[in-house]
């Protein structure tokens, strides 16, 4: 995955709430820890270029991305769209599609209930039944303090 | 790197931009090397091949091949009945795909227009 573009949104995200490096609660399934992120700062005309939404999805996939490489050894490894949505493939190298991931971000709003809805949409996602079989991942990122993420597993419907 | 990866983030760049027109070559370059490897993955019945297939139909519908993205999809839904386990998942999704490419509303491509019938006129043109 090509990340150039990501990165100067995911800063965005971040600094608009935080000074370098930022403290966040990280929720692995049912384990519970924190992470400090660095990060520079971004040129301040993003915010006035770029709308917020579209800067916290990209924080959001960042992070999540991190998380995936700290936590599970694995990497995004391609986005895919599909029709009006995009999928979001991870794996442990750039030909493995074992995963699919389900990913969303927030400023201030609720981190549990973006985490619920994440999961959901991974338990109903078509790519985890048959003949794609893919387990899956979700992550909820939330930006403004108390900011923290969340990242869960989820076994294919085979 | 992918070159498939390096077009989809040049893409979501240039149609948050606005430039629409500037995307179209890059939607076109897609959808024929999602095409193309989704040809090569299906026919070892690699189901990441169909990951790759409404790929394409998405990138062929975006740039308006709207006649090109259907018979893909019929293609698509003729394999699907085929198959034993997942049949049902794919037909859904490639209803789903063919509802979502009735709703665009993007200019047809020339190749589209070249099938086309004539509009019927009332009256002969003086």
């Amino acid at each position: 995955m090509s990340p150039e573009p990501l990165v100067l949104t995911a800063r965005a995200a971040l600094s608009k709430h935080h000074p370098s490096p930022v403290t966040m609660s990280v929720q692995h399934g049912s384990a519970s820890g924190a992470a400090t992120v660095e990060f520079a700062q971004p040129d301040p005309r993003i915010h006035d270029t770029i709308e917020r939404p579209r800067i916290v999805e990209h924080g959001a996939i960042v992070i999540a991305s991190l998380l995936l490489n700290h936590l599970e050894g694995k990497q995004l490894v391609r986005v895919v769209p599909r029709g009006d949505r995009v999928d979001y493939y991870v794996g442990e190298g750039p030909e493995d599609l074992r995963w699919v991931m389900e990913v969303g971000g927030t400023d201030r709003g609720s981190l549990e209930a973006l985490r619920g809805k994440k999961r959901e949409q991974l338990a109903e996602s078509p790519l985890r039944q048959p003949p794609f079989n893919k387990h899956g991942f979700s992550c909820a990122v939330r930006f403004e303090s108390p900011s923290g993420a969340c990242l869960d597993s989820m076994a294919s419907e085979a | 790197m992918d070159r498939t990866q390096f077009i989809y983030w040049q893409i979501e760049t240039l149609e948050h931009l606005g430039a629409m027109r500037r995307a179209y070559a890059l939607e076109v370059e897609a959808a024929n090397l999602h095409e193309q490897r989704s040809k090569r993955l299906l026919v070892t019945n690699d189901p990441n091949g169909w990951i790759d297939l409404f790929a394409a139909v998405t990138y062929w519908g975006k740039s308006g091949h709207h006649v090109h993205a259907h018979r893909l999809l019929s293609e698509a839904e003729q394999a699907a009945t085929g198959l034993v386990d997942g049949r049902d998942n794919l037909t859904t999704e490639i209803s789903r795909l063919q509802s979502w490419l009735r709703s665009l509303n993007v200019v047809p491509a020339l190749s589209d227009l070249a099938v086309q019938s004539l509009p019927a006129m009332p009256r002969m043109a003086a």
